[in-house]
């Protein structure tokens, strides 16, 4: 099966210069990146479900070596859940941006498919590294191309500004990085995983690489408050690319983390505390975040932070679970972690592509511009709305597989561990079920805003549905996530694999049945419920054609004259719930209500102040400008003046060597 | 004895040149100072290998160089450096004690071999001292490339004491390379001279950010 990764990884690099080298044919280029990207991401998914399915690592070692590290790449379980991940989406994604950027002007998008190619093949590289330095280079590739894929829009200066703060956050936590390994490879003296699994590391030191990993792959991931890249960059990406962003992209803060795990194995017990916290706090803050967005994708956007909450929340469950030795909550945990990174790359990616095609139709993404557009975009509508009750963990869709997966470990480990366990883990229980309900609010604001109603500002009656591959890609994905929520048995079992390789716990086939054999009859009584529902709604449907019906207009609340501005906008959706959050979230509204009997002119205006963004680094930037401006001084232009420097650095070294 | 002669007389050179403002008289003093110099491998150690080096010393230091920055300095037509960053005097009592630093230095220095003379690593500190004060205080053009080569002239000295372990291969790439950094110096030296009408460094700052 390594014979398929590595063809797969073959053809996406040859076709990658292929297509640089074919820009001036752009039917040939766009042919070859897609026979490319359907045979690279085939092969590679072959590879990735094999090894799930037997569970067993293999890997490779090129023949030539490089000066402090090695090309030494393996895939296991744990590999190969998320290289699923990859070439599911990316794939999908890919389809969906030939499609979207086809009547696109004079852009030259064979750049674009090229670094497109290489963003797979570095992620595909990453997740499958076993070399410290390997993973690095590959981790610095994906920063690379991932700016190159955002700043796609780089006329706009929003977009320029956007791709600059992702480069510098993502600089920093590859920083953050490279002191971690190199911390490893002085304490194992090795550099490749395998080896560094051999030594044990001391308490101290795990919780170190601990907390130099959480934020070296947290700015990635975007842990809150770490996260102030996130929200600029996915909505000035093109949608595809947004998709991938969010689903593939922000994932490998997580990968990495497990890695960690994987290698270091003991840890101090406040490192899953930590991780719960951060779980806690990415989760509820993003989904409150979101709430008072306007614009659709960067709504998206903070709620992939929320996701990213409820992942570190499994995170941390598996992590305590592995601190007290229980394998039963290892398993649940991890497995619920990395069935929640698959579920959510797929409801993700597919928000995000709906949302893409409702930009393309309209050419717009704020929210309360839009509505009514359920007529005109039916088949959009329809998978935001399975998106969305996926994000939401409603039964039956995927996103409630996972988010019981990560429930169930919470509520298995607050019984079995200590005190301390039974305030984080009831903590984790809150937050996650205020988490579902606020992301059931927000996309109820959002769904209702964009697709129900009239439209609000513009006329949308010349709107149509995009083309057939753009709904493909999304019916892929919305498939997906209706599958998963039916049959859960298959990824769960996958994310079994993977967790059991994190940790090296023993999966026996009781333990798995006693995971699997709970859920299924959860979902079973839902499937039961549903079907009556489905019934009674029918027999409504029947009952009603007999009785007379009559249409008025929507939001028509009896008026006899209403206009489309006459109805709930997004933030007056969300205006209750935040306002009771408003000392957390700093929500501030503006304006002045109507008065009196005849009022006259009134408005109001709500927006969220990004607390982490605006109170923690705005300062520490303006800070370090001010030093950088001080500095400044040293550099007058005049050789002499830099040869002094030369020469003073020489005396002191000199003198400091006789002393 | 010979030896250490040769050696203060090296010395007393690179003061002079660091107290002169007349170009041609330091490109003399210069030439003068590496003709002492290229006698120094044969006072420490006589042998065939050093009697090449003195032949090329002489060749390339005491004729070719100092002909090639009279050349430039023809052509740019300057006669002396007009303002120096530091005056002449507080030049002199600089370099008076840089070269103190330089013995301090270089009694303290663990070195493996002493070579011939006490005397010999001293002066040769002092050169590179000399040198970097040179290159530091003065704005012309052609004054740096005196400095550089008085620097250079001090390197050489240091180099001695490894004589016999260098390779005659390794000391003649060292000669081509000061012999091509000279001679691209006298052309930026007059390119400088074309493009803003005078041969001072002063008009390069406009490369800061």
């Amino acid at each position: 099966m390594m014979d398929f990764f590595l063809y797969s990884l073959t053809i996406l690099s040859v076709s990658g210069v292929l297509i640089i080298l074919t820009t001036r044919f752009r039917k040939m280029s766009e042919s070859i990146f897609l026979i490319s990207l359907i045979l690279g991401c085939g092969l590679g998914f072959i590879s990735a479900v094999t090894i799930l399915a037997s569970r067993t690592p293999i890997d490779y070692r090129l023949n030539f070596r490089m000066p402090i590290g090695e090309f030494y790449i393996g895939v296991d379980p744990l590999s190969a859940f998320f290289l699923l991940v990859i070439t599911i989406l990316f794939f999908l994604a890919g389809l969906y941006g030939y499609s979207y950027l086809k009547d696109h002007g004079k852009k030259n998008l064979s750049v674009h498919y090229a670094l497109y190619h290489l963003a797979l093949i570095s992620l595909m590289l990453v997740v499958t590294a076993q070399n410290a330095v390997l993973f690095l280079m590959a981790w610095e590739m994906v920063t690379v191309t991932s700016y190159f894929l955002i700043v796609f829009y780089d006329e706009r200066e929003v977009t320029r500004k956007a791709g600059y703060l992702f480069l510098i956050a993502a600089h920093t936590g590859t920083f953050c990085l490279w002191v971690m390994f190199l911390l490893m490879a002085r304490h194992t003296g090795a550099m490749n995983f395998d080896q560094m699994m051999l030594t044990p590391f001391p308490l101290p030191l795990a919780g170190l690489l601990f907390v130099l990993g959480v934020i070296g792959f947290g700015v990635k991931t975007g842990f809150i408050p770490l996260h102030i890249w996130l929200p600029h960059a996915h909505p000035a990406a093109p949608s595809h690319v947004s998709a991938v962003l969010s689903a593939v992209m922000i994932k490998m803060g997580v990968y990495g983390l497990m890695r960690i795990i994987f290698i270091i194995k003991d840890f101090p017990e406040w490192c899953a505390v930590t991780l719960l916290l951060i779980g806690m706090i990415s989760g509820v803050g993003g989904v409150l975040y979101a709430l008072g967005q306007h614009e659709i994708k960067k709504l998206l956007a903070y709620h992939s932070i929320e996701n990213i909450g409820i992942i570190t929340l499994g995170l941390g469950t598996g992590l305590w679970g592995q601190i007290y030795h229980n394998e039963s909550v290892i398993l649940v945990g991890y497995a619920g972690a990395l069935l929640h990174v698959f579920n959510h790359a797929v409801f993700k990616g597919l928000l995000f592509l709906s949302a893409g095609s409702v930009i393309r139709s309209t050419h717009t993404g704020e929210i309360d511009h839009l509505g009514g557009l359920l007529k005109h975009l039916p088949w959009t509508g329809c998978l935001f709305l399975i998106g969305s009750l996926s994000i939401c963990g409603l039964p039956l869709f995927n996103g409630f597989v996972s988010e019981w997966l990560v429930f169930r470990g919470l509520f298995e480990g607050m019984f079995q561990f200590k005190m301390n366990a039974l305030i984080f883990n009831s903590l984790g229980i809150i937050s996650l079920a205020l988490i579902g309900g606020l992301a059931a609010a927000c996309f109820a604001k959002a769904f209702g805003a964009i697709f129900l109603g009239n439209s609000r500002s513009v006329d949308f009656t010349h709107v149509k549905e995009n083309s057939p591959i753009m709904c493909v890609s999304m019916f892929v994905l919305g498939g997906i996530c209706l599958w998963i929520g039916f049959f859960p048995t298959q990824m769960v079992s996958f994310a079994l694999g993977a967790a059991s390789t994190i940790s090296s716990a023993q999966i026996s086939t009781t333990i798995e049945e006693a995971i699997i054999f709970p859920l299924l009859k959860v979902v079973l009584v839902l499937i039961i419920l549903m079907t009556i529902a489905v019934v009674l709604i029918l027999f409504k449907r029947i009952a009603m054609k007999f009785l007379p019906i009559e249409n008025a207009p929507t939001w028509g609340c009896g008026y006899s004259l209403p206009t489309r501005r006459m109805q709930y906008t997004a933030s007056s959706f969300a205006e209750p719930i935040l306002r009771i959050f408003r000392n957390v979230l700093g929500f501030n509204v503006e304006g002045n209500k109507p008065k009196g009997y005849f009022p006259d002119e009134a408005k109001i205006s709500s927006h969220v102040l990004e607390a982490s963004e605006d109170i923690l680094f705005r300062p520490i930037f303006k800070f370090i400008e001010f030093l950088s401006v001080k500095f400044k001084i040293i550099q007058y232009g005049y050789t002499q003046l830099y040869l002094l420097y030369i020469f003073i650095f020489l005396l002191v070294l000199l003198v400091w060597k006789m002393i | 004895m010979w030896l250490e002669s040769a050696l203060i007389l090296i010395i007393l050179f690179g003061i002079i040149i660091l107290g002169n403002n007349r170009l041609s008289t330091m490109i003399q003093l210069l030439a003068l100072q590496s003709l002492v110099l290229s006698i120094t491998p044969l006072l420490i150690h006589p042998s065939i290998h050093a009697f090449t080096m003195t032949i090329v010393t002489i060749v390339l230091k005491v004729i070719v160089m100092p002909s090639l920055l009279f050349w430039a300095i023809r052509h740019v037509s300057i006669r002396r450096e007009v303002q120096p960053l530091i005056g002449y005097g507080k030049t002199l009592l600089l370099g008076g004690f840089l070269m103190g630093v330089a013995f301090l230095i270089s009694s303290k220095l663990d070195l493996p071999d002493k070579g011939m003379s006490n005397l010999l690593v001293p002066t040769a500190f002092s050169l590179v001292m000399i040198g970097f004060l040179l290159l530091v205080t003065r704005f012309k053009a052609i004054t740096q490339v005196i400095g550089y080569l008085v620097m250079e002239n001090g390197i050489f000295l240091f180099a001695l004491l490894l004589l016999e372990k260098t390779p005659l291969l390794v000391e003649m790439g060292i000669f081509l390379d000061i012999f091509v950094g000279v001679l691209v110096m006298g052309i930026i030296i007059n390119h400088i001279n074309q493009e803003f009408g005078s041969a001072s460094t002063v008009n390069l700052t406009n490369l800061r950010d």
